[in-house]
């Protein structure tokens, strides 16, 4: 084979330090290491190297690590669900009793007493709600059937 | 040939385990983005801390790459793997800093907190504090040997070596040639094994 310093492609040398190439090729350059020195002293220097790295330990990641990131999270425009990640995560099952609340509180907003019965005239009903609240109970509904199947899954696996 | 080359990057993503959890987030399931976060929260920290070696700004650039991906989920399209578009982030943020020098790179002082550099546990029980002052020694050379390199080198080498990733993907995270990426790796190392083989 070709040396690869003097070809300039190292890879198969970088590769080879790593024992991360290819058995076939490993063993050509083998053969061809026993007789280039200067692929030898790349190996060797290389392992070297790689050894160094291996011992470069990192700091453990603080604890309140994903609390903070939350808490930014919360500050971010349309975060209606952001509120219940944190839960989801400090908590793997959400509760059932909280999705039937929320059911309840948009039958409460939808069912207002007082109601005009007359339904020629609904602009005085859509004007007395918010249509954010609507939409985003709507999501909110999703979002925790959705939460609630993914706290089953994580049950049933658990 | 390009809609071809389209299509076939676009089935790798649909392949990726990630991107579907990102796509799910876009979808709204927040659910997906915890998963994410687990999954590559440390990985991206210890990148960034071995970018600026100082752990209170790599968590706060973590901080800054996920809150990022989380801004970017209505638009997020999958047109890469979702680990390069994540590394594209920290390793913009990261050069970004280390740009602005906003950060104490050399932080080896003598009152230096020794909690942040965890010891390894020893079968023969503790090391003695001349080992300890030997593997700190050469810790050092280490972390100095690697702030030395060029900021792009070092970035590459980062990934090539504690995400083990493929040329290509570096190249796709640095956005330059797979050639290019080569040579930085080749100049990067070739620095490395000078100031280090000696601690073979």
């Amino acid at each position: 084979m070709m040396c690869p310093i003097e070809i300039g492609e190292q890879s198969e040398l970088l590769a080879y330090s790593g024992r991360k190439l290819e058995l076939s090729r490993a063993v050509a350059l083998e053969r061809h290491l026993e007789s280039c020195s200067a692929c030898r002293e790349f190996v060797e220097g290389q392992r070297a190297v790689w050894q160094a790295l291996d011992a470069w330990q990192t700091p453990p990641v603080a604890g309140d690590f994903d609390g903070r990131l939350f808490r930014r999270m919360e500050k971010e425009p349309a975060v209606w669900w952001n509120r219940w990640l944190g839960s989801m995560l400090l908590r793997p099952g959400l509760p059932l009793a909280a999705a039937a609340c929320l059911v309840v509180a948009v039958g409460l907003i939808l069912e207002r007493p007082g109601a005009s019965p007359e339904p020629q005239l609904p602009a005085p009903q859509v004007q007395n709600l918010q249509p954010e609240q609507v939409e985003n109970a709507f999501d909110d509904m999703k979002m925790l059937s959705d939460f609630t199947r993914a706290a089953r899954t994580d049950a049933g696996e658990l | 040939m390009e809609r071809v080359n389209s299509n076939m990057a676009s089935v790798a993503a649909a392949l990726d385990c990630d991107t579907q959890l990102m796509i799910r987030v876009k979808q709204g399931d927040g659910a997906s983005f915890g998963v994410l976060l687990e999954k590559h929260r440390s990985p991206v920290i210890h990148f960034l801390y071995r970018m600026v070696q100082n752990q209170a700004v790599a968590e706060e650039l973590a901080q800054e790459v996920f809150l990022r991906v989380y801004r970017s989920r209505t638009t997020y399209e999958p047109t890469a793997k979702f680990t390069t578009w994540l590394f594209r982030i920290a390793t913009h943020l990261a050069l970004n800093t280390l740009r602005d020098g906003k950060n104490q790179r050399m932080e080896t002082r003598l009152d230096a907190d020794v909690s942040e550099a965890p010891v390894r546990e020893v079968c023969d029980g503790r090391p003695s504090v001349e080992q300890s002052m030997v593997r700190e020694a050469r810790l050092d050379e280490v972390r100095r040997a690697v702030a030395g390199l060029p900021d792009k080198q070092r970035a590459a080498v980062l990934m090539h070596k504690y995400e083990d990733m493929e040329y290509t993907q570096i190249a796709r995270v640095l956005n330059c040639s797979e050639s290019a990426v080569k040579s930085l790796l080749f100049r990067a190392y070739e620095t490395l094994r000078n100031r280090l083989a000696h601690m073979a």
